[in-house]
């Protein structure tokens, strides 16, 4: 009995004197703080065990390399970060958020996600905080992405950390060769005729393009050329358009390019496998998300950089493009969320875009989100040959009207509702079908028009 | 459970009464110590399986808490229906049909491979070692990584070496666009041929070799010593092979999961990857549920029908002796 008060009594004192030192370490921090006179004007006391959950897109591998530098700033935050492949995580990171788990803090979300979460009060406001610090410069970031990001109520519900739209990637010197000109602004008619006189069985082909099932590969692009020729997945009363004479048109277009002047294959084609086709000659034009242009500009990561030229997204009947965006977001169930915007704050500021700039070169820089980025000389001089283009595709870009005709849903290469991903998945699957040559494309519009009402029926939309 | 019944039967003299005393106590304390197993495998297999039968009665779709509701049997009445609709609109009459060709194809294959290889490393032979270590590879690695460097390393139709072996023939297939189904056979073939190996090598390895001599002693051919003698042996080891063979290569996901995304179509779309699609990606638990009971049920039904002819041939292979 006594040894256990004694017991008790040891533990206590460790622990005070764990405090004092603590609160030692902390007095030298505020002293050193206030010696250097370049010290920002955060609170960096604010403490706490911080769990990320990252996507493990270059961008964020290239924060995890840097988190060193929070932790120097934040010395009281204990920052875990779990970095994982998109496929991998964003299961986890969904079902978290969803079943309120509380397993993060702080998670990366798509604009997808975004103004669903909030709708349904799974992450909290960060817009106002972020607004409130002058240091933050919320209003460099680009207004589209706000937009996409926020909430219903206009508050934005993620912090956007880099964003992308799309455009054509194509090679000058086949272009040269065949004396060919790419227009600044070409159509999809003209791509086709490009495509179909460049197209070499052998490669390189005409052009390649994302085939791959899935609602963010196969279908980003295919939702953006569909809505260039006019077309919609929905009319307002949620009824499907997709045998609509414009949407089939885009439909058909898409799935007869890759079938006549596309690479191989094409099913089993995703992000990654058009970039190494581009990269290893074997294309001559593909279209992609404007987050390749950094990869492509680069003569050590693309063998054909000097050789590559940018255009805008192909239009039809209208321009159309795409916009994303991964960001921040802070679950409603943290119980640290002093320490979570601290480090959202951290992560979307312009010091942090230096950061990265000044540690590991531009090429690393999260970009697509702060003017400020594009107007960096040293951003200007490494992507000379994009930044002022890319600027432009974003800045034309609006979630809130993606089509000819008015819709019920917002987003542009997607519909922007949480059980689009099981629509998107099989209308995907059944026009990979049509490009590998099993399903006549009437017979395929048919079934994914018929699939999008029954969809649409079984989720209470129609 | 554990409470002793009086016994009935009353016993003729001392000597067995205690036999039967003692029987029974054992059989008390026997079901006490194996109390712990049972409740752990009842909590972990039943419990999850009444939890699944309670989602699926339910409209439960994550990302959308304002909409779950009790359905009762709605989200079955869908499924099956759409079993006998000529649209298959949930692609799972598809999964069912590719479940089945995926496993009965690669399990056949394998065995057939298996026996092949397995032949091959029992005979002596210089490096022979090297050689059966090179044909067991295929089953160590990661069914993710052997996947990816199926789809870039060889049927990749720019980089693929298949093609590039092919192509002096004048043969370019595309071979997961124009034939998935049969890629993704050969992948778990080449995946799950090994394992066959191992077990068929270990039944050829148990025979005596006294028995072998004998026949050869008898003037018997390599191929009589190999029907006559080596096969029927093997009964009992192709049976184990196919056995477990269908119940790891009916979950298989990661060839399809890397390569084709259940496409295209639903060419490749299986069982686990059907589920996977709703109830993961598309965060639709409840119909998740109700596709993971009909297949629990299937299961049943397939595995008993299995069992039963298994049972019957093991009889007819005991009679012949």
């Amino acid at each position: 009995m006594s040894n256990d008060l004694n017991r008790r009594d040891v533990v206590k004192r460790a622990g005070a004197v764990g405090l004092g030192a603590g609160a030692v370490a902390k007095l030298g921090q505020v002293y050193a703080q206030d010696a250097s006179p370049a010290a920002p004007a955060v609170d960096t006391s604010i403490s706490g065990e911080l769990n990320v959950a990252m996507v493990a897109n270059p961008q964020m591998v290239a924060l995890e390399e840097l988190a060193g530098e929070f932790q120097a700033q934040y010395p009281n935050i204990t920052l875990n970060l779990l970095v994982l492949p998109e496929n991998e995580i964003r299961d986890r990171i969904r079902t978290d958020v969803s079943t309120q788990a509380g397993q993060f803090d702080v998670v990366t979300i798509g604009m997808f996600e975004a103004a669903d979460y909030a709708l349904q009060g799974w992450t909290i406001d960060v817009g106002t905080p972020l607004q409130e610090d002058p240091n933050y410069d919320y209003a460099d970031i680009f207004p589209a992405m706000v937009s996409a990001l926020s909430g219903e109520d206009g508050l934005l519900y993620a912090a956007p950390f880099y964003g992308e739209s799309c455009m054509l990637y194509y090679r000058t010197d086949l272009f040269e060769a065949a004396g060919l000109t790419m227009p600044e602004q070409p159509t999809w008619t003209e791509i086709g005729e490009f495509a179909a006189q460049l197209h070499n069985p052998d490669g390189p082909y005409g052009i390649v393009l994302r085939a791959l099932p899935g609602w963010g590969e196969f279908g980003a692009p295919l939702t953006a050329t569909m809505n260039a020729f006019g077309g919609r997945w929905f009319d307002e009363d949620w009824n499907s358009q997709l045998a609509s004479e414009a949407s089939a048109a885009g439909i058909t277009f898409y799935t007869d390019l890759l079938i006549n002047s596309g690479q191989p294959g094409a099913t089993t084609s995703g992000f990654t496998e058009c970039q190494n086709l581009f990269n290893q000659g074997q294309a001559a034009m593909w279209m992609d998300a404007t987050s390749a242009a950094d990869l492509l500009g680069d003569p050590e990561l693309n063998p054909q950089a000097a050789n590559t030229g940018f255009a805008n997204p192909p239009s039809e009947e209208i321009g159309s493009g795409w916009l994303w965006a991964w960001a921040f977001a802070i679950e409603r169930e943290s119980e640290h969320q002093e320490a979570a915007l601290a480090f959202v704050k951290w992560a979307t500021s312009k010091d942090y875009v230096q950061l990265v700039a000044d540690r590991l070169g531009w090429g690393s820089v999260p970009s697509g989100v702060r003017s400020s980025t594009y107007a960096d000389p040293g951003y200007q001089e490494y992507a000379a040959g994009f930044a002022d283009l890319v600027l432009s595709i974003i800045d034309a870009q609006d979630p809130a009207q993606c089509c000819v005709d008015p819709t019920p849903y917002k987003g542009l290469q997607f519909v922007g509702v949480p059980e689009f991903v099981t629509l998107g998945d099989s209308v995907t699957r059944e026009l990979a079908d049509v490009i590998a040559g099993n399903t006549e494309i009437a017979d395929a519009i048919t079934r994914i028009d018929d699939m999008a009402n029954q969809w649409a029926v079984e989720n209470g939309y129609q | 459970m554990a409470t002793a019944e009086p016994d009935s039967s009353q016993a003729p003299n001392e000597l067995t009464a205690n036999a039967a005393i003692d029987t029974r106590r054992y059989t008390s304390l026997g079901r006490w110590l194996v109390a712990p197993a049972f409740i752990y495998a009842v909590i972990v297999t039943q419990a999850p399986f009444l939890v699944t039968l309670y989602d699926s009665t339910f409209r439960w779709n994550l990302m959308r808490p304002d909409r779950r509701g009790f359905i009762g049997l709605e989200n079955y009445r869908n499924l099956l229906s759409s079993l006998v609709d000529s649209s298959d609109s949930y692609a799972f009459r598809a999964a069912i049909v590719n479940s089945v060709t995926f496993t009965v194809g690669a399990v056949v294959i394998s065995l057939l491979l298996g026996l092949l290889f397995a032949e091959l490393v029992n005979h002596r032979f210089p490096g022979r070692g090297v050689v059966r270590t090179m044909l067991i590879t295929p089953f160590l690695v990661m069914p993710v990584a052997s996947a990816l460097g199926w789809k870039n390393l060889m049927m990749d139709p720019d980089f693929g070496i298949i093609n590039w072996a092919l192509d002096p023939l004048g043969l370019d297939p595309v071979w997961l666009s124009q034939y998935p189904r049969e890629s993704i056979i050969i992948m778990l073939v080449w995946r799950w041929a090994p394992f066959m190996m191992l077990i068929l090598l270990a039944g050829m390895q148990s025979i005596d070799e006294e028995v072998r001599e004998a026949v050869r002693v008898d003037g018997a051919t390599r191929w009589q010593e190999f029907s006559g003698i080596t096969l029927p042996h093997l009964g009992r080891f192709i049976q184990l092979g196919a056995l477990l063979g269908t119940v790891y290569i009916v979950q298989e996901t990661d060839a399809i999961f890397m390569t084709t995304q259940g496409g295209p179509g639903t060419s490749t779309t299986t069982l686990p990857f059907r589920v996977y699609e709703t109830a993961v990606r598309g965060s639709n638990i409840g119909m998740g549920a109700a596709m993971g009971v009909i297949i629990v049920v299937l299961t049943i039904v397939a595995m008993t029908f299995l069992l039963r002819i298994l049972d019957r041939m093991l009889r007819g292979q005991y009679a012949d002796r």
